[in-house]
């Protein structure tokens, strides 16, 4: 057998090694996967804020609980949502007193709500629909239960393959590239 | 939808062009910029390389958090410094580790010179998956 042949059958058999691993531990992810409640994706409890609250004590929140968004509440109903996006779209650059503005005047309204029992593909269509990164979770009167992000719903997809993307060598192999990954 | 499907290239899932602005600008000019291309992320460059970003998640925690003052500071000063880059052609599964390791939204990619082609976002990602759902792939 000669050195080419050689690598040849390594890599053949590193390839058919990869694919045993592959098929041993990983899941396939299928539509029934997704048809489990948003309820499974074992979300944190909302924050909610009454809709007369500042804008600065609800960014001070957000900075606070490391929370993208914070559900707006009026007599203990979901009103609405204020957002990291909404802070870029309305409130970055302009001229705002963040101590006297209610939250009301800048968060999205009539925001997409769903209940505990919807289920998690249809959290992820409402998202790319609508182009949204979090989602009200409400139940039967409103009242805020949580918020799910778009993150939560990638980290449950990401959870059926552990063997494709969290046992990845460091750098991925590139022919010819000139420069390291990361930095 | 198994392991395999993850080993496409990032470029298949079609990611928005970089937006890129250079680090001697003010944070004033990112935001506007962000604002008027409605984009959540900003590359920011020095001679055309990709040195940072900038992301609404740093504006909010970084800018508007801290009551910065926008004309005045340099996008040096808040950016996320030397940020993990992907090429365009490396696989999807490498995205999604650093999504979900580092906890990124986004991972800009960069051209053999380091300059910056594109933004990957937790959203192109959904969007491939409700495809695949859609085509009866999922």
């Amino acid at each position: 057998m000669s050195d080419i042949d050689l690598k040849e059958f390594e890599a053949e058999e590193l390839e058919q090694l990869e694919e045993n691993l592959l098929e041993d531990e990983e899941i396939t992810l299928t539509k029934a996967s997704l048809q489990i409640p948003i309820k499974n994706l074992g979300l944190k409890k909302a924050v909610g804020v009454q809709s007369n609250v500042s804008v600065q004590k609800c960014i001070d929140t957000m900075l606070a609980r490391h929370f993208g968004a914070l559900l707006v509440v009026e007599k203990e109903k979901c009103v609405g949502i204020f957002t990291e996006g909404d802070v870029l779209r309305k409130i970055a650059g302009e001229v705002i007193n963040f101590d006297t503005t209610p939250v009301s005047d800048y968060m999205t309204t009539n925001a997409v709500t769903l209940r505990m029992e919807d289920t998690i593909e249809s959290a992820l269509k409402t998202m790319v629909k609508g182009n949204y990164h979090h989602l009200c979770i409400v139940d039967t009167n409103d009242k805020p239960l949580a918020v799910v992000s778009i993150r939560d719903i990638i980290r449950f997809i990401i959870d059926f393959f552990p063997q494709s993307i969290l046992n990845l060598p460091p750098h991925p192999i590139r022919v010819g590239t000139k420069h390291a990954d990361g930095g | 939808m198994d392991g395999r499907t993850l080993r496409i290239a990032i470029n298949k899932l079609k990611p928005k062009a970089a937006l890129c602005i250079d680090h001697n600008k003010s944070v004033k000019e990112a935001i506007f910029l962000m604002k008027k291309e409605n984009q959540t992320c900003v590359c920011i460059v020095e001679h055309e390389k990709l040195v940072g970003i900038l992301t609404e998640r740093d504006v909010l925690t970084k800018i508007v958090g801290h009551k910065r003052d926008i004309i005045k500071t340099k996008l040096s000063e808040v950016m996320t410094l030397n940020p993990e880059y992907l090429l365009i052609d490396d696989e999807v599964a490498f995205a999604l580790n650093r999504m979900h390791v580092g906890g990124f939204r986004h991972i800009p990619l960069v051209n053999d010179e380091g300059i910056p082609e594109g933004i990957l976002s937790v959203q192109n990602i959904a969007e491939y998956l409700v495809k695949n759902l859609e085509t009866g792939k999922i």
